[in-house]
């Protein structure tokens, strides 16, 4: 049986061969192949005596011996092959909406008086994303934070019974990319500046508690448009900028701009061909009217540095704002500092971080926090941390204190 | 003494997981012209680079994270393991800095789709390449 099977599959590849000329003809052909691998997949099903082996995309090391799923393996690579000549012939992209996301869960406790140990739902996160065409593109991000409930009371006044949680619109934009110099964004988007303000994502992260000054110097989000690329200074070193411009941060900001300044900034990042990985860059912002800072004229400034050798990676990242009132008195600066040294070995990466942050440089409200942690990469999407972070305080009315955090990340995306 | 020595060891000298043996080939389509290094390679798999010279957008093919293959690849050329380089690639399409997504395939398929499309890049391993029909080595990691 199982030779006539082969025989008949054999004989169905060659006698279509690859060269179908049409995309209805390719297609009819996978259609084919397709029945024929769940021929042989059912087929198999009723042959106890065949092994189990792991599919071929998903381990190549593994291929089984057995005759039949050599077959079937075979069989899939063709039905893949055949699909990508339709899209190749028919210079159709694939532009269907794509769902992507990730979700933590912690568990954490502190020596602070009066703070219990607690679970955290932290966050459930979800990407739709399309690709329209070559140089169109759409991504959003709906973030559902701290397991959200919203209920109402049901007899027709609008009122809420119960509400908690977040339900947070975090990115959704347009992406208009012309070439690797000319490429525009519109919408909300996290603000290009340093590191920590993009590159966040607790799957990909070392802790899950972020360096204190990361979105309070630079706004997290931009409601507007940018425009970045990026370009060759030499034959190694690239140069990647990102200008933009916004509402301004405020609550409103997905809606209104609550004044008619624009707030603006810009992003340069260099790349050197030493070590493993060498990124260094600045950050410049302004918002003449910062409705979230009491309308002061705000500007900030930043310096970022990441480097990687072998399985030592350090970063850096320093942020200064000047906050001008129009009683001069009332003028003050805003300046956080962190600098973090990740050690990965295989699996494992063990780290530390200092990490300072001075809210205003009137009073005396300096923290600074020491950070120990480790992670474990279960797989490429799966991530166990541990960490540990001390706070001290420059205000001796405040005691200083220690808290954990034991973490479970994931990517939800393929 | 002795284990004190060994736990040090152990934690200092990373653990090399490139035991694959088989060489690497890494392939473009036979009628690309442009000049590609070790360095260009790391710089089209680390996502720095998304475009040839001349412009053209580059199809990048990446291995499943499991293939040893791809383990020997980004131990030579990115430094670092496949788990690492997928997480990579992902970590930069959720904070949307993604300049090239990549396609990931079998690479049984990756030298037959690299032969068709010229802008594309792609690595197999030596007992995978079955002809060079349509392809071009531009390095080989033994």
């Amino acid at each position: 049986m199982r030779v006539r099977i082969c025989l008949f599959l054999i004989m169905s590849i060659y006698a279509n061969n690859v060269s179908a000329s049409t995309v209805e003809q390719l297609e009819k052909r996978v259609k084919e192949l397709e029945i024929l691998v769940q021929q042989l997949l059912q087929q198999r099903k009723v042959e106890p005596e065949v092994t189990e082996s792991n599919s071929p995309s998903e381990n190549e090391s593994t291929y089984s011996t057995d005759p039949l799923s050599t077959q079937v393996q075979n069989l899939s690579l063709q039905v893949e092959e055949q699909q990508y000549l339709i899209d190749e012939t028919s210079q159709v992209l694939d532009s269907s909406m794509k769902l992507a996301g990730y979700a933590d869960v912690e568990y954490k406790g502190s020596s602070e008086d009066g703070v219990n140990e607690e679970f955290r739902m932290h966050h459930l996160s979800l990407f739709f994303t399309r690709q329209f065409d070559n140089d169109l593109k759409f991504f959003s991000e709906i973030e559902y934070e701290d397991g959200p409930k919203f209920s109402g009371v049901n007899d027709g006044s609008g009122d809420m019974d119960e509400s908690s949680g977040t339900i947070f619109v975090e990115a959704m934009n347009f992406d208009w990319n012309y070439n690797q110099y000319i490429n525009l964004r519109v919408g909300r988007f996290f603000t290009p500046a340093g590191i920590w303000s993009e590159d966040h994502y607790p799957p990909f992260v070392a802790t899950q508690e972020r360096p204190m000054h990361i979105r309070k110097i630079f706004p997290q989000l931009v409601d507007g448009v940018s425009g970045f690329g990026s370009t060759y200074l030499s034959n190694d070193i690239s140069f990647d900028y990102n200008m933009f411009l916004g509402n301004g941060e405020s609550s409103v900001s997905g809606k209104n701009d609550l004044n008619s300044n624009k707030a603006t900034g810009f992003r340069g990042n260099f790349y050197f061909p030493v070590l493993d990985d060498l990124t260094t860059g600045f950050t410049i912002y302004n918002d003449n009217e910062d409705t979230a800072n009491g309308n002061a004229d705000k500007t900030a400034i930043g310096f970022h540095i990441k480097a990687r050798y072998e399985n030592v990676t350090g970063q850096i990242e320093y942020a200064k704002a000047d906050l001008e009132f129009a009683d001069s008195a009332s003028d003050y600066e805003r300046e956080g500092f962190y600098g973090q040294i990740l050690y990965d070995l295989d699996q494992w990466a063990l780290g530390y971080r200092y990490d300072v942050y001075d809210q205003t440089s009137l009073d005396l409200d300096k923290i600074k926090r020491h950070s120990l942690f480790i992670n474990y990469h279960v797989n490429e999407s799966i991530t166990l941390k541990g960490e540990y972070h001390i706070n001290q305080y420059d205000d001796p009315l405040i005691d200083d204190f220690g808290f954990y955090i034991f973490s479970i990340s994931t990517y939800l995306g393929r | 003494m002795n284990y004190l020595r060994n736990l040090l060891l152990f934690v200092l000298i990373p653990i090399s997981t490139d035991v694959f043996c088989e060489r690497i080939y890494v392939v473009v389509n036979e009628n690309n012209v442009q000049e590609i290094d070790a360095e260009v390679v790391k710089q089209i798999y680390s996502d720095k680079v998304s475009f040839w010279k001349n412009g053209e957008g580059i199809l990048v093919f990446e291995l499943p994270v499991k293939s040893n293959a791809r383990e020997k690849f980004a131990q030579n050329i990115l430094n670092k393991s496949a788990i690492s380089t997928q997480r990579d690639w992902s970590n930069r399409f959720v904070n949307n800095t993604i300049k090239n997504e990549v396609k990931m395939k079998p690479q049984r398929l990756v030298a037959k789709f690299v032969s068709l499309k010229e802008s594309a890049i792609g690595y197999v391993s030596e007992s995978e390449i079955n002809n060079l029909n349509g392809l071009k080595i531009v390095m080989i990691i033994d």
